[in-house]
């Protein structure tokens, strides 16, 4: 039994990066915190997006700027660490089907809802910062 | 230059920088995370087999900062370099919210990609990236269609 459980342990955290999410992450939130400091924009990538693409005036600025950063981080993080890994088993056909979906889909449901859960918004500015469930 | 600089509004130099390194950092963080790579993403979804709870612990870090960063931000009368924040008008979860959440997560669940990540990998010039890529652009430009 107990050596049945030590060999399956390495297997499930076989792929578990810990540090780096965690890393990633901060970095993420910082740079989440930074935009709205500085642009006043939620820095949800498919809104800035579709708003740089349609829009005009301050918002679609900050975004068309916010776009150019993030390709220039992702070339800088090449540059010193290699290419980027990217390991897609999908056919082209599926890959064309799963952007459609993601582009219509986000914009539909008005934000990736994975940059809508991180953006976490307080209703008020008086609310505390914690989530209410929890005050 | 002289000492009455300090009167006058920042410079569009400073907001330049400042918004183009939130990108920076951005891309740094889903690089570092390996969000970039689809397979890390599709991990996640592994629950049965090699689970993978990265994701669950970038998600943690990022609302570690924003949870209180926000908070802070939000107590300004503006933003530093725009007149206003551009804050989502509303917050409220519809139907158009749930039906367009699910076919994201559909997307996702087949292509292991998000915008921002997918947006970021376009530097590895990877041909299913572009393709990808070039697809989303396309769902975004048809619902702007069909909306008008």
């Amino acid at each position: 039994m107990n050596k049945h459980a030590r060999q399956r342990d390495p297997v499930i955290m076989e792929h578990f990066t810990p540090v780096q999410a965690a890393v990633g992450g901060l970095l993420i939130g910082t740079a989440a915190t930074l935009m709205l400091w500085t642009g006043g924009i939620i820095a949800g990538i498919s809104g800035i997006l579709a708003r740089s693409l349609f829009q005009k005036g301050q918002e679609a600025f900050w975004g068309g700027l916010f776009l150019c950063g993030l390709l220039l981080g992702g070339a800088t993080y090449q540059r010193f660490n290699g290419r980027l890994e990217i390991e897609a088993e999908a056919v082209p056909l599926m890959i064309i089907l799963a952007g459609l979906l993601v582009g219509f889909g986000t914009r539909m449901g008005n934000g990736c809802p994975v940059a809508t859960a991180s953006a976490a918004l307080p209703d008020s500015p008086d609310d505390p910062w914690w989530p209410r469930s929890l005050s | 230059m002289s000492s009455d600089s300090a009167h006058t509004p920042a410079l569009p130099v400073a907001s330049f920088i400042a918004v183009t390194v939130s990108g920076f950092l951005f891309a740094l963080g889903l690089a570092a995370a390996n969000m970039t790579n689809p397979a890390k993403m599709l991990a996640f979804r592994e629950v049965t087999g090699t689970w993978d709870p990265s994701l669950i612990v970038v998600f943690a870090a990022v609302l570690g900062v924003t949870l209180p960063g926000f908070h802070l931000v939000l107590k300004q009368q503006q933003p530093r370099h725009a007149q206003q924040f551009f804050l989502p008008t509303s917050q409220d979860i519809d139907r158009k919210l749930i039906d367009g959440a699910s076919l994201f997560g559909i997307g996702w669940g087949i292509g292991g990609y998000c915008p921002g990540p997918a947006l970021t990998a376009l530097v590895s010039l990877n041909s299913n990236v572009l393709l990808l890529f070039a697809a989303m652009l396309a769902g975004v430009m048809l619902h702007k269609m069909l909306e008008e």
